[in-house]
C-alpha cells in the first residue's frame, strides 16, 4: 500500500520523461504513419443502386475522367457532360455508375504505399486487410521518397525508395485493392526493382509516360528510367543526366515596380505598392558538387526542373512531348538563384498588370513565374520565369516586413513544400476572357468574391509552423474588390461589399484574409511614464496633461505611410503596406537594455584578447555585433543621414553580485569592494556602469565609468573573476517591438572571430527615400526616428530634468500597432476543434476537382477547398 | 435527514474511513522494508552510460524500480566486451534474436521465470557491480576519469553519487568495499555540501551532466555537475577539488527557468547550459561562469565562486507548436549547430546555436516517430573510412523505434523497429553497436551498426533489412509490465 501511494505522488512527474506522457497518445485504430508523397488515380465503379456497398464492376480509367467541374456549373448554365462515361454505353437500371478520385499515397516510415478513395471517404477500399485494425498498405522499400502515377493509364505506380536504394513499380489495382487485382506477393520479383547507386529523394514520370526520372542526390546525378507504362516494366537501367551545365550570372532583377509593370489592385486609390529594389546575392555553393533533390515537371513547356540542395543552380531538362516516339531529355541552361534550394514550383502564363473587368490590351497572358524553396533558411524566392524575358532567371524584389527584400513574407516557418493552384484560371490561355473575370454587373459573382474565394492562380506554401499560406499571382476576382476600376483613375468606389474599402491585392504577396474597412491602428492611446508621472498623450499635442514629461513632437509622414495617431497633425506614423507593419507593441525606453546581449561570462581585462592596452570587457563567445551594439568608435564616419551618426556609443552595466569569497572577506573585513556590496539593487538607479569605446564580435573597449566613486581597477580587483553584465543604450531610448525586437543592421567583418569590430552593414545602407532601409533602434530626443515600421519623434525633457539626465532617470513611450491585414492562412492540424501537431511535406493541387491536397507527416492526409479556403478533411 | 444532513453523514464516513486505512497503512507498511530487487536484474532501466566514452569497455545502468515493486532501484555495470561475445555465442544461432537473453551468472532465473521460448545464457564476468539507490532515478552520468558516478534520484530528492574503479567497473556508495553488492548510505544518496554561499538544493531533480573542470573550464583540479529540478531550476555542484573531498559541493542555483525540465546538455565551447522543456516552447539556457586559472589555489577559489547566469530562454518559433522538446545536443564538430529532439511536431530540429532575438534559428525539421524522447550523436565513417558523417539517433518511445538521421544531409536514413519501450541510447563506436535501454521490457538490446555502416561504405543495402541496425540479442530478460503490487 505504502509503495502504491509514493508511486502515486510521483507518477504524473514520472509519466514526462519516459515518455508514456500527461498528453495522451491517442491510438487511433485507422491511421496514417507519416504520408509523405501523394498522386492521383481514378476509378470507375458500377454499384448496385440498391446496395451501393456491392461493386458490380470496376476499372482504372484515365486521371482526367474524375473531372469533377460538371458539377460545379450553375444552374443556368448547360451542365459539362460528365467526363466518366465519355464512350461507354449506358449504366443499366438498378445501378450505378461513377468515377472516383483516389489517392496514392507513401507512409515513409511504415515503407507502404496505399490508397484513400476521396471521392468516397468512408470507403475502406483501400486497406489491404481487414484482419488488422488498422489501415493495412502495401509494403514496398524502406523510406519511400518519391511516388509517380501516369495520369493517362494509372495502371502502374510506380515508388522510389532512399532505405533500399531502388524504384519499385505495383500494380495500382493492388494499391487500390480492386477486384481484379493481382495478390500480394511478398517477394516481389527481381523485374519489378530497379536498384540504383543511390539513396533516391525524388520521382517523376514524364508527361508521355515513357521515362521515370529520378534525383540521386549523393550520386550528383538524375536517372532517366525507360519504362513502358502499358506494362509497367523498367525497359532499361536507366541513363544518367548529369548536372553539368553552366548557368549565366546571376541576373539581375528588374528595377522597382510601377503600376505599368506591376499587378495589383489597392483601394482607397491614393494608396499606392511599395517600390522595391534589390541587388542579387552573392551566389553561394557555385563550387560545390550538385546534389539533386527534388524534381519537378514544367507541364506547358515540359521542362524537368531539377532542385539543387548544394550549389546554386535550378538545373532544367527539355523533356520529349511525342507520346509515340521515346525522345530522351535534352540539358537546357540552368538558372542562377545564388542560393542551394529544394522544392520548386512554377506558374502558367498570367498577364502582366491588372485587368480591367472588360479585359484590355493586356489581357495576355505573358508573364511566368519560378518560385523555390531557399535550401539555407527555408524562405521562398521567386524568379522571373518568362521565357524570352531580359530578366529570365532573376530574382525579384518581394518582400516587405524587415525581412530580406529578395523573399516572400511568410513568417518564422521554414517553407517545405510548393504548389501552384490555378482554380478557374483558363487553360492554356493566351489572352484572359473577360467573361472569366468577375463582373461587379453579376452581383451573385460580385457578392462571391471574397478574400478567401481563390479564382485564379495563386501560390500555395505548406510551413513547418503547421501552416498553408497562399500567395496572390492573378486573382480573377480581383476585378469585383474594392468597387469600380477604370485605368488611369484607380477607382475604389461602388464596392458590393460596403467593408471592402481597404484592398491589397499584390502580385507575389501574402493574400490579406479579410475584407477591411481599416487596416493599420493604434491600438490604444500612447502612453508616458515619466519617473512617478505617468498618463496618455494627448492626441492635438502629443503631451502629457498633468505634468511636464517627454511626450511626442508633430512629425511629417513619410510618403506612402498613414497617419495613426495625432490630430490634426501627425504623431506616430505607420507604413501602410500590410504586409509590413504587425500588430505589436513598442516601447522607447531611455537608456534600456539592448535584448539578449547581456552575459554572465565577461571579464574585465587592461588588455583585449590581442593584448590591446586599455579597458576592456571580455567575453569572447558573446557575438555582441550580432545584437546591435556600437560604442563611438563603431559610428565614426558614418554619414549624417544614418540614424547613429554622432551616437555616444552604449553602454556596460555590471549586473553581478561580488564574486562569493569576495563577498565573504568584505563582510568580515569591509574594504574597497564594499562600496559594491548593493549593487544588484542599484541596478537601477545607480548602476555601476562604463562607455563603450569600440564593440567587437567578442570584446568591448570601456571608457570612463558612467557615475562617480569607483574607478576601472576599483571594479576590476573586486571582480577579479567572470563578471554577469547588461548592455545598454547611452543617452538614446532603445525602441524594441514584441515581434521585431531591436532593429538594426549591426555586423562584423567577421562574425566568427571574437575581435572583428562590429560595424554598420555596408550592404544595408541608409536611402533617405526608402524607409525599409532605416533599421536602427535608437531613438533620440527631439529627432524624429524612422525604421520600416513606424515612424515618430520623442520630445526632449523637461527643463527640470539637467542635461543629461540622471542616471536614475526612468522615461518610457509605448504604443501598439494593430494591423488587421492578417495573411491567409490554414493550420492544418486543426479541424473540427481538435489540435494536432502538423508538418506539411506534400502539398498537390488537382485541377480536375479543384482541390488541394496534403500530404501531412503528423497531421495525416488532409483535403482543402480553395472557395473558401477551407480544411475539407482531415486523416490520420 | 436532510439532503445536507445526508452529504454531511457521508463525509464524516468517509473521514473515519480514510483515517482506517491511513493507521492501517502506517501500521503495516512502514514497517516493511520490501524486497531487494534480485541480483543482476534490471528493473525500468532509465538510463546508461558508457565508458570510456570513445572507446567503451563498461555500461552503467540506472534502474528506476518505477512500478515500487522492489524496495530500491539500482545500478549495474556490465563489460561490454563480455556481452558482445555472450551475445555471439549464446544468441549467434537464434533466429529470432528477441528471443535471445544474456544475464549475469548471478542472476537467480528461478526467481525471473523467463518464457519456454526463450534461450538465455548465463554469463560469467558479464555484470561487474551492482549497488543499490533509491527509486526513481532519473538520469546518470560519469566524471571524465570514469570514477565517479552522479544520478539524480527523485525519491530522494538528491544527488546520489557512487564511486567507481574505472578500470574494472567496481562501485562503492557505502562503507562496503568496492564490488561488494551493497545499498548506496545516506552520505552517498543525500551527500551534499554547501559552500560558504546561502543556496539550497532545490527538489526534484531529474536530470544531470558532468565533466572536468579541467577540461572545460581550464581550472587545475576537480569535476562539476549540473542538475536540472523539473521545477524550473538548475544547480551546479563542484567535485573532488582535493584529494580529501568525499562529497559534492553545492555552489549555485538558479531558478526560474521554463517549468518542467527534461533533461540538460551542456556546451563546453561557450559554457551554456540549454535545458528543454516538455511544457512550454522555451529552452532554457544558462551560462556556467567559472573563470579559469593554472594554479590549484585559485582554482578552487574560482570553482567555489562559480555562478550561474540565465542569458534568457530561446523560443521554439517557426515549427508547430514546439511546446515539448526532449533533448538537446551540439554538434561535436564546434560548428554551432545544435539538434534538439521535439514532440511537437514530432521531429529532429536542426538549428543555429547563436540567436540575435531570442528565437531558436531553426533550420530544418526532420520528422521522427511517435514519442521521440532521447538523442545521440555518432560521427560513422563512410566512403571506406575515409570520411565521416554524423548521425543522430533518436529513440521514439510511443512509436517503439530508433530513427537514424544523417544530419549533414539533413535526411532520414533508416531506422530500427519493434523496440517495445526505446529510450535511453548509448553509441559503441568501436564494436560498432547501439544499446538501447528498453524501460518498457526492462531490457537493453545490443544492435549492430555493421548494415548501416556498409551502405555508407557504398555496398548496396541488404535485401530485406536494407541498411538497418540489426538486433544481436538481449541483456536481460524482457519482463512485461504488470499491475502495481
Amino acid at each position: 500500500m505504502n509503495r502504491v501511494f509514493i508511486h502515486l505522488a510521483l507518477c504524473s512527474a514520472l509519466l514526462t520523461p519516459v515518455g508514456c506522457a500527461r498528453r495522451a497518445t491517442t491510438a487511433d485504430l485507422v491511421n496514417l504513419e507519416a504520408p509523405n508523397d501523394l498522386a492521383f488515380a481514378c476509378v470507375r465503379r458500377t454499384r448496385d443502386a440498391r446496395r451501393l456497398t456491392t461493386i458490380i464492376m470496376e476499372e482504372l480509367v484515365p486521371l482526367e475522367r474524375c473531372n469533377f467541374h460538371h458539377l460545379l456549373e450553375s444552374d443556368d448554365d448547360l451542365p459539362d457532360p460528365d467526363p466518366c462515361f465519355e464512350g461507354t454505353d449506358t449504366t443499366p437500371e438498378g445501378q450505378v455508375t461513377d468515377c472516383e478520385l483516389h489517392a496514392v499515397l507513401t507512409e515513409l516510415f511504415a515503407g507502404t504505399v496505399g490508397s484513400i478513395n476521396v471521392t468516397q471517404l468512408a470507403d475502406q477500399s483501400g486497406d489491404l486487410s481487414i484482419q488488422v485494425p488498422a489501415l493495412t498498405f502495401l509494403s514496398v522499400g524502406e523510406r519511400p521518397s518519391g511516388l509517380a502515377v501516369w495520369d493517362k493509364d494509372s495502371s502502374y505506380t510506380w515508388v522510389s525508395n532512399f532505405g533500399t536504394r531502388d524504384v519499385q513499380v505495383v500494380s495500382t489495382k493492388t494499391i487500390l485493392n480492386l477486384e481484379d487485382a493481382p495478390p500480394i506477393d511478398p517477394f516481389p520479383p527481381a523485374e519489378t526493382i530497379l536498384p540504383v547507386s543511390q539513396g533516391p529523394t525524388d520521382l517523376v514520370i514524364s508527361p508521355t509516360g515513357h521515362f521515370l526520372y529520378v534525383a540521386l542526390e549523393e550520386a550528383g546525378t538524375v536517372l532517366e528510367v525507360a519504362i513502358d507504362p502499358a506494362t509497367g516494366e523498367f525497359v532499361d537501367t536507366g541513363t544518367v543526366l548529369t548536372l553539368d551545365g553552366v548557368a549565366a550570372q546571376v541576373p539581375a532583377p528588374p528595377i522597382g515596380q510601377t503600376e505599368d509593370n506591376d499587378y495589383f489592385r489597392y483601394c482607397p486609390p491614393e494608396r499606392s505598392p511599395l517600390t522595391l529594389a534589390v541587388a542579387p546575392r552573392t551566389p553561394i555553393g557555385e563550387s560545390a558538387d550538385p546534389r539533386p533533390v527534388e524534381l519537378t515537371i514544367d507541364p506547358v513547356d515540359n521542362v524537368l526542373l531539377v532542385s539543387d540542395r548544394a550549389k546554386p543552380l535550378i538545373h532544367r531538362f527539355q523533356l520529349g512531348t511525342d507520346d509515340d516516339t521515346p525522345t530522351p531529355a535534352t540539358p537546357l541552361d540552368p538558372i542562377h538563384v545564388a542560393v542551394p534550394t529544394l522544392d520548386i514550383a512554377v506558374t502558367p502564363a498570367v498577364p502582366k498588370t491588372f485587368l480591367t473587368p472588360s479585359g484590355s490590351a493586356n489581357a495576355s497572358a505573358t508573364e511566368r513565374y519560378l518560385y523555390a524553396v531557399d535550401a539555407t533558411d527555408g524562405s521562398v524566392l521567386v524568379a522571373d520565369y518568362t521565357e524570352g524575358s531580359p530578366t529570365f532567371g532573376a530574382v525579384l524584389p518581394v518582400g516587405s516586413d524587415g525581412s530580406p527584400v529578395d523573399r516572400l513574407s511568410l513568417g518564422a516557418g521554414l517553407a517545405r513544400t510548393l504548389s501552384v493552384l490555378t482554380p478557374d484560371y483558363p487553360e492554356d490561355a493566351a489572352t484572359i476572357p473577360s467573361d472569366s473575370l468577375c463582373q461587379l454587373t453579376d452581383n451573385d459573382a460580385a457578392a462571391n468574391a471574397i478574400p478567401t474565394a481563390l479564382r485564379g492562380v495563386f501560390l500555395s506554401v505548406g510551413l513547418s509552423d503547421g501552416t498553408v499560406r497562399v500567395v496572390d499571382i492573378f486573382d480573377l476576382d480581383a476585378t469585383c474588390r474594392g468597387g469600380n476600376f477604370t485605368p488611369g483613375s484607380n477607382d475604389c468606389t461602388g464596392a458590393i461589399n460596403p467593408n471592402d474599402s481597404v484592398v491589397s491585392i499584390r502580385r507575389n504577396r501574402p493574400r490579406i484574409n479579410t475584407f477591411l474597412t481599416q487596416s493599420l491602428t493604434v491600438s490604444a492611446t500612447p502612453v508616458v511614464r515619466f519617473n512617478q508621472t505617468s498618463g496618455a498623450l494627448e492626441e492635438s499635442t502629443g503631451q502629457l496633461e498633468v505634468e511636464p514629461a517627454p511626450g511626442l513632437e508633430p512629425i511629417e509622414c513619410p510618403d506612402r505611410w498613414v497617419n495613426l495617431y495625432g490630430d490634426p497633425d501627425p504623431l506616430v506614423c505607420a507604413n501602410d503596406e500590410p504586409w509590413v507593419t504587425a500588430s505589436e507593441r513598442w516601447d522607447s525606453e531611455w537608456e534600456a537594455e539592448i535584448p539578449f546581449a547581456g552575459g554572465g561570462l565577461g571579464s574585465l581585462q587592461t588588455e583585449s584578447l590581442s593584448a590591446e592596452a586599455g579597458n576592456w570587457l571580455v567575453a569572447d563567445q558573446a557575438g555582441f555585433c550580432l545584437f546591435g551594439l556600437l560604442g563611438g568608435f563603431n559610428v565614426a564616419g558614418l554619414a549624417p543621414t544614418d540614424p547613429e551618426a554622432g551616437y555616444f556609443g552604449d553602454q556596460l552595466v555590471i549586473t553581478g553580485e561580488l564574486p562569493p569569497l569576495t563577498q565573504a572577506m568584505e563582510e568580515l573585513t569591509p574594504g574597497p569592494c564594499a562600496r559594491f556590496f548593493d549593487n544588484v539593487e542599484d541596478l537601477d538607479d545607480n548602476p555601476v556602469s562604463f562607455a563603450i569605446l569600440e564593440a567587437r564580435m567578442g570584446e568591448l573597449r570601456l571608457g570612463a565609468p558612467l557615475s562617480n566613486g569607483y574607478t576601472f581597477d576599483d571594479v576590476m580587483s573586486c571582480y577579479d573573476t567572470l563578471v554577469s553584465y547588461e548592455i545598454r543604450t547611452r543617452r538614446a531610448y532603445t525602441v524594441t517591438g514584441t515581434n521585431q525586437g531591436f532593429v538594426h543592421r549591426v555586423t562584423a567583418d567577421d562574425l566568427a572571430d571574437p575581435q572583428s569590430t562590429c560595424i554598420i552593414d555596408p550592404e544595408k545602407p541608409i536611402e533617405t527615400d526608402d524607409p525599409t532601409t532605416y533599421l536602427n533602434a535608437r531613438a533620440f530626443e527631439e529627432r524624429p526616428f524612422l525604421n520600416p515600421f513606424v515612424s515618430f519623434e520623442i520630445s526632449a525633457f523637461p527643463e527640470t530634468v539637467p542635461s543629461p539626465p540622471p542616471l536614475d532617470t526612468e522615461s518610457i513611450i509605448t504604443f501598439t500597432t494593430d494591423n488587421r491585414a492578417n495573411q491567409l492562412l490554414l493550420r492544418t492540424g486543426q479541424l473540427s476543434g481538435q489540435r494536432i501537431s502538423s508538418l506539411p511535406e506534400s502539398l498537390v493541387y488537382l485541377p480536375l476537382d479543384d482541390r488541394l491536397y496534403l500530404a501531412d507527416l503528423t497531421a495525416g492526409f488532409t483535403v482543402i477547398v480553395l472557395q473558401p479556403f477551407t480544411l475539407a478533411l482531415n486523416r490520420n | 435527514m436532510g439532503l445536507l444532513g445526508a452529504l454531511r453523514q457521508a463525509q464524516r464516513s468517509t473521514v473515519v474511513g480514510l483515517l482506517v486505512i491511513g493507521l492501517w497503512c502506517g501500521h503495516g507498511c512502514v514497517r516493511d522494508e520490501g524486497s531487494n530487487p534480485p541480483l543482476g536484474v534490471m528493473h525500468f532501466p532509465i538510463a546508461a552510460t558508457a565508458y570510456p566514452p570513445e572507446a567503451p569497455e563498461l555500461l552503467y545502468v540506472a534502474s528506476s524500480n518505477f512500478d515500487l515493486l522492489y524496495n530500491s532501484g539500482s545500478v549495474q555495470s556490465y563489460d561490454l566486451e563480455v556481452l558482445d561475445t555472450a551475445l555471439k555465442d549464446v544468441c549467434g544461432d537464434v533466429l529470432q534474436k528477441t528471443r535471445c537473453s544474456v544475464l549475469p551468472a548471478e542472476a537467480d532465473l528461478d526467481r525471473l521465470r523467463p518464457s519456454a521460448v526463450q534461450t538465455v545464457g548465463l554469463v560469467p564476468g558479464l555484470q561487474r557491480s551492482e549497488v543499490l539507490i533509491g527509486s526513481f532515478a532519473d538520469g546518470i552520468a560519469i566524471t571524465p576519469d570514469g570514477a565517479r558516478l552522479y544520478l539524480p534520484v527523485r525519491s530522494d530528492a538528491n544527488l546520489t553519487f557512487i564511486d567507481v574503479q574505472p578500470a574494472t567497473g567496481l562501485m562503492r556508495c557505502s562503507e562496503s568495499a568496492f564490488g561488494e553488492p551493497q545499498r548506496c548510505t545516506e552520505s552517498f544518496r543525500s551527500g551534499l555540501t554547501t559552500s560558504t554561499r546561502e543556496v539550497t538544493l532545490p527538489t526534484d531533480p531529474v536530470a544531470v551532466v558532468a565533466g572536468s573542470l579541467v577540461t572545460d573550464f581550464g581550472l587545475t583540479v576537480g569535476d562539476y555537475v549540473l542538475m536540472a529540478h523539473r521545477g524550473q531550476s538548475l544547480s551546479l555542484l563542484v567535485d573532488r577539488l582535493s584529494p580529501s573531498d568525499q562529497r559534492p559541493i553545492l555552489v549555485d542555483t538558479i531558478d526560474g527557468l521554463a517549468s518542467e525540465l527534461v533533461t540538460v546538455s551542456l556546451d563546453p565551447q561557450t559554457h551554456t547550459a540549454w535545458i528543454p522543456s516538455a511544457l512550454t516552447a522555451r529552452i532554457s539556457r544558462v551560462q556556467v561562469a567559472i573563470a579559469p586559472s593554472d594554479n590549484d589555489t585559485d582554482s578552487i577559489a574560482n570553482a567555489l565562486s562559480a555562478t550561474l547566469f540565465d542569458v534568457g530562454p530561446l523560443r521554439t518559433a517557426g515549427v508547430d507548436q514546439g511546446i515539448d522538446s526532449r533533448e538537446v545536443k551540439f554538434d561535436p564538430r564546434g560548428n554551432g549547430r545544435v539538434y534538439i529532439v521535439s514532440r511537437t511536431p514530432r521531429a529532429l530540429l536542426i538549428a543555429d546555436q547563436q540567436t540575435s532575438d531570442g528565437n531558436l534559428q531553426v533550420h530544418n525539421v526532420i520528422p521522427v516517430g511517435q514519442g521521440p524522447s532521447r538523442l545521440q550523436l555518432a560521427e560513422l565513417a563512410t566512403d571506406g573510412a575515409t570520411a565521416s558523417r554524423l548521425f543522430a539517433f533518436v529513440s521514439c518511445f510511443d512509436s517503439r523505434e530508433v530513427h537514424i538521421i544523417d544530419v549533414d544531409n539533413e535526411q532520414s536514413t533508416t531506422m530500427g523497429t519493434g523496440i517495445s519501450g526505446a529510450f535511453e541510447l548509448v553509441i559503441d563506436p568501436v564494436r560498432n553497436r547501439l544499446y538501447v535501454v528498453d524501460f518498457r521490457t526492462s531490457v537493453i538490446r545490443s544492435l549492430d551498426l555493421g548494415p548501416l555502416l556498409a551502405c555508407l561504405d557504398g555496398a548496396p543495402p541488404d535485401p530485406i533489412n536494407g541498411c538497418t541496425p540489426s538486433l544481436l540479442g538481449l541483456l536481460g530478460i524482457p519482463k512485461a509490465v504488470q499491475e502495481l503490487q
